[in-house]
């Protein structure tokens, strides 16, 4: 439901909700992004087999109230956070739709331990849906690439993403969170039906494959200038120009990116506006 | 034009009241080149990233004759046209980028490709914009697709300005050697004095041989928006409602594009998200 005027969104986010959020630091690869999924407090678990993932999955931001109990649509409407940290810092909120682990990075050929990925339940068309390689135990330090053969948009399996890097000490840690880019023409995941490396990266740690949808970008956390900067940011006025529809089974989940091996602790909250 | 009558409205249609048909896209941009590493950018100059792997349409492809890329062509954004007689506004953009820097988002409306770093003669490009094609505001870039000499050089294009008027010359600007050789960097021609814009080029010619053929063509460019990135993780919100240029239109067809003005050697990975509107 569309929102009527200025005064709407005012009333709306008034009349809105506001969800906490608190995530201890995390170490980090410094210019690399890396998942906030396994970070305390409310962390969530390593999947194995396939699963999709929804509100009620733990380790999902905004769990109370849920938005499947609530009656209306809601926009995401205002941010706000702050990191406790002097490095640059950025953050993500994505809608996690599914994931997958059980994953070596001593295989050196394809792979398909618990995969296909799950069925999608949200953005079941698979357009903007994207893939990532997500590392729950740090694999080996020699640098190698993986593609992916997944189901695009249109549904035609069989397609074969770009390579992305995989190992060395840029691309091995827990934590680690790796966007795959498509084959040419697709804007788009359904599935990913499995994993191919280059070659070992010596040693096997574990990862896996999560498909996400992107809701927003939250830049600029703490740019050196404070240990403590807070940004408040509203998509409606000085944003992005985007104020999505937050789906009422979402399972949210924060992505960050920061120039130092530490995200710093994070607090704040998202506001959204009930339309 | 029909320009939207106040925030309200704005509100309105980006929340999908009134046929707004907001579209919020996202896309994810590797600093590889299907399976190689981009080259090292180039601190205070310009790269492409039209070849750069991407979440939405994989990478542009290397054009040869002039052509127009349009809003399905694989190297941009591949947003959606207006419907219903309406038009498409961009109402803000975002970005968290792996390195310093400055993202220009363009509307790219003609490239050619296969022009040689050793031919000394004119070499034409040619073709017919279909898009802003009064030329106000358009752009000449040269892009290298392949490793052109090591021997410094310049190059001038042939073009035809704002008014329709063939013939003029842009100033010479350095290609070849180091820093403006390599793949995916941009060189940005500066145009004849008094000229505004480019409605077509007929040819461009370097001063002498670089040394190697290589391969790089030419595009003319609309830029639409900047967005500054302070330090490595970092990024922007760019909210075009209360920051210059105000509202971009987006031309229906058009080919968003982004180009990167680099801080330092570190090629860049970004995550670029932006939020449209009709009206």
């Amino acid at each position: 439901m569309a929102l009527a005027d200025y005064q709407a969104l005012k009333d709306a986010i008034e009349k809105g909700k506001q969800y906490l959020f608190t995530k201890n630091s995390q170490t980090a690869t410094s210019t690399k992004l890396t998942t906030l999924w396994l970070t305390t407090p409310d962390a969530g678990a390593i999947p194995s087999t396939p699963a999709a993932c929804n509100a009620d999955t733990v380790g999902a931001l905004f769990s109370e109230p849920k938005l499947t109990n609530l009656t209306k649509s809601y926009h995401l409407a205002q941010a706000e956070a702050g990191c406790f940290t002097t490095s640059n810092s950025s953050l993500w909120l994505i809608d996690r739709l599914c994931h997958q682990g059980g994953l070596s990075g001593t295989a050196t050929a394809t792979q398909t331990t618990n995969l296909p990925t799950a069925a999608l339940t949200r953005y079941t068309d698979g357009v903007g849906v994207m893939a990532a390689i997500e590392i729950y135990a740090a694999i080996g330090t020699l640098a190698q690439t993986a593609t992916v053969s997944y189901t695009n948009q249109a549904g035609v399996a069989g397609r074969t993403s770009k390579p992305v890097v995989i190992g060395a000490a840029s691309d091995n840690a827990l934590g680690r969170f790796i966007p795959i880019p498509l084959q040419d023409d697709d804007i788009g995941v359904r599935s990913v039906e499995s994993v191919t490396p280059s070659s070992s990266t010596a040693t096997a740690g574990n990862y896996g494959i999560t498909l996400f949808k992107p809701l927003m970008l939250l830049p600029n956390l703490a740019v050196g200038i404070h240990a403590i900067q807070q940004r408040c940011m509203n998509p409606f006025l000085g944003g992005f120009g985007g104020s999505p529809v937050i789906d009422d089974a979402a399972c949210l989940q924060l992505l960050a990116v920061a120039n130092t091996s530490s995200i710093g602790i994070v607090h704040g909250a998202f506001h959204l506006a009930e339309a | 034009m029909t320009e939207f009558a106040d925030l309200s409205e704005v509100i309105n249609r980006m929340t999908g009241g009134n046929s707004g048909n907001p579209e919020n896209l996202f896309v994810w941009i590797d600093n590889r080149v299907d399976s190689a590493a981009a080259n090292a950018t180039v601190a205070g100059r310009m790269s492409s990233l039209w070849q750069y792997n991407s979440s939405m349409g994989g990478s542009g492809a290397v054009p040869t004759a002039a052509a127009i890329p349009d809003n399905t062509t694989r190297g941009g954004l591949m947003q959606s046209n207006p419907s219903g007689g309406r038009e498409k506004w961009l109402l803000g953009n975002g970005v968290t980028c792996s390195a310093a820097g400055a993202v220009l988002l363009y509307d790219r409306l003609l490239h050619n490709g296969g022009l040689s770093g050793i031919v000394t003669t004119a070499q034409t490009v040619g073709g017919t914009l279909t898009r802003n094609t009064g030329g106000i505001g358009n752009q000449i870039w040269i892009e290298i697709y392949a490793l052109i000499g090591a021997t410094s050089r310049t190059i001038t294009a042939s073009y035809t300005n704002q008014d329709g008027v063939s013939g003029r010359t842009t100033k010479p600007a350095l290609i070849g050697a180091t820093g403006y050789r390599e793949a995916q960097r941009l060189i940005m021609l500066p145009l004849q004095d008094g000229d505004i814009g480019v409605q077509a080029i007929d040819s461009v010619t370097l001063s002498a041989s670089t040394g190697t053929a290589g391969n790089f063509g030419v595009v003319i460019a609309k830029p639409l928006g900047l967005g500054l990135i302070p330090g490595a993780g970092t990024g922007y919100w760019r909210d075009y409602l209360t920051g210059l240029p105000g509202l971009p239109k987006i031309d229906t067809n058009a080919c968003l594009a982004f180009a990167f003005m680099a801080n330092s050697t570190a090629a860049p990975q970004i995550m670029f998200a932006a939020g449209f509107a009709e009206r």
